[in-house]
């Protein structure tokens, strides 16, 4: 078991923004209870918690990352609020009521935030939906270059192509095959050719 | 400089995205960049694409790992959860069972409401008013001494003064460097420092309160501390009984002060049942410090006193420790806590106060 004190909010944030997995365990564990009370409080149940915490949890998560990120509240009330704003999203669109959340904890309010997290939200939907449609070998070849950080000789031979030349080639189609299904979806333009 | 139409314009930016490249090929891309909007426009739509990209993957990977996290949790524990105002009501409930016993549970809730919204309503004379014993210290000359500081430097950094300073007390709760206090002396805390009457200084840290039982729990995060030896005193966790004579340790100036008295009630102010109500002269900065009876057992921490009459005070009961202790959050380590007996059972008062003592400290919150 690891012996190292984070008791700070200083401590917590520096944690989530080096990637460190203690941090974030505590964090998501400690603040569980509260988001499974609001969620129990305002007409959701268990499931329906657990799906909107992690939610939330990443968008902190993300938040706390993004460069130029100020962090103007406790965060425990930060956490509440990017879920109870979640939540009264999700409330919104099951019915066209019931849009007022019984609070039992303090919240921020999101001012700031707001282009950054609805951006954010778009751009994952969007590209959780553009990635499902591209389809195999693109998807692999894409996330391989850009996520992966592999090489051209590498992808070159894990895809059989005859010489990185090619890989290269292949790689360009696929990316503008991703490019156009994101923009469409995104902005509704299809964005400009590759040169 | 290469012929600008033979070079690969794709790779650029691909190597613009990776942050991988020459200093060369950086100043090509500027160049690029600044010269040709479709250039421009290019590179700054791959830039969202790729960005969009490593966001979804490292969403999947993240996913995985709360997943991970979320098998370690207990539901029906995690459905415990109380908050702050919660509690209050419970604890109100509680308290007021035992004086309207046919009163409706909705005029309680009414009352209860009313009670967490404004105090004001009860602090009538008859009751007298309820003190919370921190001791703010204004140093008004030390103030003004600073603003006309500002005044003159052009430099007028407002964090640089702390125009309140509050004191109380706090004692070990586990060897390891844990310890007590009252949560109200710490809610505005940016600094705290601890420090006994052998004059030990050290930092703490807040790591937890629970504002309904007004108690604290702080950790030593000075890189000097050792650890605590032994702690003398054990918490049995049992109720007290009324006349039962009692001590207590505090730092209502700068030297540790000693007290003693008899537990007058087995509850507190306006019977409030967390509380005992206790006959010892206490004064500010005696907040947060330890109750204890003849044996040495702890049976509570002192919170505040009734300012209409003398020699009425009041501390939280020690079983509420033993609940704060419980509702931590989880910690990285394993705290050696308080046992429940006490080592300096039969030692006379002198004894057993010495033996204390070290483990009984001053606190100073400094606040902005």
């Amino acid at each position: 078991m690891e012996s190292r004190i984070i008791s700070t909010e200083e401590d917590f944030l520096r944690g989530v923004r080096q990637d460190d997995a203690v941090v974030l365990k505590r964090l998501y564990k400690m603040h569980y209870p509260m988001i499974l009370n609001l969620v129990l409080n305002n007409s959701g149940d268990e499931d329906e918690a657990k799906d909107l915490y992690q939610e939330g949890f990443m968008a902190f998560y993300e938040q706390v990352r993004r460069e130029g990120f100020q962090l103007n509240c406790k965060i425990k009330t930060y956490i509440y609020s990017i879920c109870r704003r979640l939540w009264l999203k999700r409330l919104g669109e099951k019915s066209k009521f019931s849009k007022k959340i019984k609070d039992d904890d303090d919240f921020h309010d999101l001012l700031e935030d707001e282009p950054f997290l609805a951006e954010n939200e778009i751009k994952i939907e969007v590209m959780n939906m553009s990635m499902a449609k591209l389809g195999e070998p693109c998807k692999s070849l894409i996330e391989d270059f850009y996520v992966h950080h592999m090489s051209m000789g590498e992808i070159s031979d894990k895809f059989g192509y005859t010489n990185a030349e090619n890989a290269k080639n292949q790689k360009y189609k696929c990316l503008q095959r991703l490019k156009k299904i994101f923009f469409v979806n995104y902005n509704g333009n299809e964005g400009y050719d590759e040169y | 400089m290469k012929d600008m139409m033979n070079i690969d314009r794709n790779e650029l930016i691909d190597k613009y995205i990776s942050g991988e490249w020459s200093a060369e090929e950086r100043e090509l891309f500027t160049a690029l960049y600044n010269s040709d909007t479709t250039f421009k426009i290019s590179a700054d739509q791959r830039k969202v694409l790729v960005d969009a990209l490593q966001t979804h993957h490292k969403r999947k990977e993240l996913k995985a790992m709360l997943e991970g996290f979320h098998s370690e949790i207990d539901n029906h524990e995690a459905r415990k959860y109380k908050t702050k105002f919660t509690n209050r009501i419970i604890r109100f409930v509680q308290v007021q069972k035992h004086n309207f016993a046919v009163a409706s549970s909705v005029a309680i809730i009414a009352i209860a409401s009313t009670f967490a919204m404004t105090t004001k309503y009860f602090s009538d004379k008859r009751m007298g008013e309820y003190q919370e014993l921190n001791q703010e210290i204004r140093d008004i000359k030390g103030y003004q001494d600073q603003i006309l500081k500002s005044l003159k430097s052009n430099n007028s950094n407002k964090n640089n003064y702390h125009p309140g300073k509050f004191n109380g007390t706090a004692f070990a709760i586990s060897t390891d460097g844990y310890l007590v206090t009252s949560s109200h002396l710490i809610r505005t805390a940016d600094s705290i420092v601890i420090q006994n009457d052998n004059g030990l200084r050290l930092k703490v840290e807040p790591v937890y309160k629970n504002v309904a039982y007004d108690l604290a729990i702080v950790k030593i995060v000075d890189e000097n501390f050792k650890g605590f030896g032994k702690l003398p005193y054990g918490i049995s966790g049992k109720e007290a009984s009324l006349g039962e004579k009692i001590f207590t340790l505090g730092f209502p100036r700068a030297d540790l002060v000693y007290g003693e008295g008899s537990l007058s009630a087995s509850s507190g102010y306006m019977g409030d049942t967390t509380s005992y109500q206790v006959s010892v002269p206490v004064n500010p900065g005696n907040s947060g410090g330890p109750l204890l009876d003849s044996k040495g057992n702890l049976i509570g921490v002192i919170s505040g006193k009734q300012t209409a009459s003398e020699g009425v005070a009041f501390a939280v009961k020690a079983s509420y420790i033993q609940q704060l202790l419980m509702e931590l959050p989880e910690l990285e380590e394993q705290p050696q806590w308080i046992g429940k007996y006490s080592s300096v059972n039969g030692l006379n008062r002198p004894q057993q106060v010495q033996k204390i003592a070290d483990f009984v400290f001053e606190v100073n919150v400094y606040n902005d």
